[in-house]
């Protein structure tokens, strides 16, 4: 116990991803937020989204490649080719098109992911190729100026899945603590929460009895079940908030896990019971989160 | 590796040939064999330690350094079809400074006379003070000039900059002469300013960036300048190797494409009357 809070004997399970992180810049932090929150829209979940994507931090015009206020964005799929495919529809259809935006990436590996290298032909013939420093960039014309973008975008190995559950007494109690401990991990680097807000309601679980879904509604901690199925919650909850995590290292997902919890703890928000963790007894991805140790 | 170091021991009054000192790029050459490197002094075959008081230390990086003093404009082809390995000269040379380079870096402190970094490939060529003709240019009977890679030079330069130029970045922070850029391909070359006469033409692409005001002739056309991002990008990778900015914060750029005499794509900013 943590303040009155229980905190559960289990623990988070993770899965591999891919990931990618691009930097949008734009003439000031307006069109930079905004092409990042289209690129970063219906990406919630790779169960029907195709990848998980959001905002990872704003940058200052010192720490941008062409000194501009931006945004890093981190996106991360279940493989490598649809990580490929999101980024690329992404980036021509929601950065290409904001005003005055640029997109150069933030990471580098030896995977490429094409970027202007495939983006370039929307110029027509009229695109111009620049190599600096050793990587090569495109000037595509278009109708404010030219959309300047880097050749490629690089994939890394991250992890994607780390989450916990925020249990409480009601929607009013859990919701603050919930927002409370999101905002605390937005500040992070390395990770995001792709959630609306960061914050998801419909948990699921592996499989369904519907043959075609391969996910369904978390009953175990659907208040509204209990009584009926084999119901996780105890008696006095009434309300049950996760956040997911999706991150480039274990260490970043463990740290975030323990930042969020920790702010719960820590500021004592009534009405909260108990803090617990998703898992499929293992089954699911080699990354497990054990909530006692994150805390330690 | 080795850190080598090589001084004039006898005074050079004819041209000095040092082609073949870039065989210590080659990761097999053995560093005994070093002395016996053959270079040509007034067109006689001659050993290197027939030239030079040579110091050798060995040292944990992957790449030798080569530091050669007491040089003078009679040293020519030095860093020929260099690669790898690090060079510095510390006084004056005379032509074909890295010409045909590949990579590595090489840092002169004096002044360079023509053909530096002609047909260059790749890599870095820094240079203090002033350039000769034919910068970055096609060699002597040849039709391409540089294809990839970086020379900076802090001082001037003469004429036939960057003729024939194909691809890499060339900066100039003082003058240039007669015929700079003329029939460039492609790459990027940024002058302080440009002195001479017959600038630019037969640009086919290729960006030019001139950090004065500049009339242009009637074969390029004023257009809409708005390559912000660009030229950041541009001003934020010459700053991390100059430790400076060029750009300065009231430069206004004009934008101009041609040469529309060769229905060129090139493009010139220039700084705004």
């Amino acid at each position: 116990m943590y303040n009155n809070i229980k905190i559960d004997n289990t623990f988070a399970e993770a899965f591999p991803m891919k990931a990618s992180r691009l930097i949008i810049t734009a003439h000031n932090i307006k069109w930079a937020r905004e092409a990042a929150n289209a690129f970063c829209g219906f990406a919630t979940s790779v169960i029907a989204c195709g990848c998980e994507a959001g905002v990872e931090q704003e940058l200052k015009p010192n720490n941008t490649p062409d000194r501009r206020p931006g945004v890093s964005v981190l996106i991360f799929s279940m493989s490598s080719t649809e990580l490929q495919k999101q980024v690329l529809n992404r980036a021509g259809q929601c950065i290409m098109t904001a005003p005055t935006t640029s997109v150069f990436s933030g990471n580098f590996s030896d995977d490429k992911i094409n970027l202007g290298h495939s983006l370039r032909y929307f110029g027509d013939g009229f695109q111009i190729s620049k190599v600096l420093g050793g990587k090569r960039y495109w000037r595509i014309p278009v109708m404010d100026g030219e959309f300047l973008c880097e050749e490629f975008a690089y994939k890394s190995k991250a992890i994607g899945g780390g989450n916990f559950l925020i249990l409480g007494d009601n929607i009013d109690h859990v919701l603050k603590a919930a927002e409370a401990a999101a905002l605390e991990m937005n500040k992070l680097k390395n990770i995001i929460l792709p959630f609306p807000g960061g914050i998801v309601r419909s948990g699921s679980k592996v499989g369904s009895k519907y043959k075609s879904l391969i996910a369904s509604t978390n009953s175990e901690y659907c208040p509204a079940l209990k009584g009926i199925v084999k119901s996780k919650l105890s008696k006095g909850v009434n309300c049950v908030l996760e956040i997911v995590i999706d991150g480039l290292e274990f260490d970043d997902i463990s740290n975030a896990m323990k930042i969020g919890i920790k702010t719960i703890i820590k500021k004592k928000f009534p009405g909260i019971t108990e803090i617990s963790a998703g898992n499929y007894g293992g089954k699911l991805g080699p990354h497990l989160f054990y909530l006692k140790e994150i805390l330690k | 590796m080795n850190k080598i170091f090589l001084e004039t021991k006898i005074s050079i009054k004819g041209g000095l040939n040092l082609k073949n000192l870039s065989q210590v790029n080659n990761p097999d050459f053995s560093i005994d064999e070093f002395k016996k490197i053959k270079v040509l002094y007034k067109n006689k075959q001659k050993n290197l330690s027939e030239i030079f008081k040579i110091k050798i230390i060995k040292h944990k990086q992957s790449f030798n350094e080569i530091f050669i003093d007491k040089t003078n404009s009679h040293f020519e082809y030095i860093g020929y079809k260099w690669t790898n390995d690090i060079l510095y000269v510390k006084s004056d040379i005379g032509s074909y400074v890295a010409a045909k380079m590949e990579s590595g870096k090489i840092v002169v402190s004096g002044t360079v006379k023509n053909f530096a970094g002609a047909e260059m490939r790749g890599g870095y060529l820094f240079i203090k003070k002033n350039a000769g003709k034919f910068l970055a240019s096609s060699l002597p009977g040849k039709k391409i000039g540089m294809t990839g890679g970086r020379i900076f030079i802090l001082g001037n330069v003469t004429d036939y900059l960057c003729y024939e130029m194909r691809r890499g970045i060339v900066f100039v922070g003082g003058k240039s002469g007669d015929y700079s850029c003329n029939n460039l391909i492609s790459g990027t070359v940024i002058i302080g300013k440009v002195s001479g006469r017959n600038f630019a033409n037969f640009v086919k692409r290729g960006t030019i960036i001139v950090l004065s005001k500049i009339r242009l002739k009637s074969n390029f056309s004023e257009t809409s300048n708005c390559s912000n991002s660009f030229l950041k990008l541009l001003d934020n990778h010459i700053q991390s190797t100059l430790k400076k900015r060029i750009f300065k914060s009231n430069y206004t750029f004009v934008r101009s494409l041609g040469d529309l005499s060769v229905e060129g794509k090139g493009e010139i900013f220039s700084l705004k009357f």
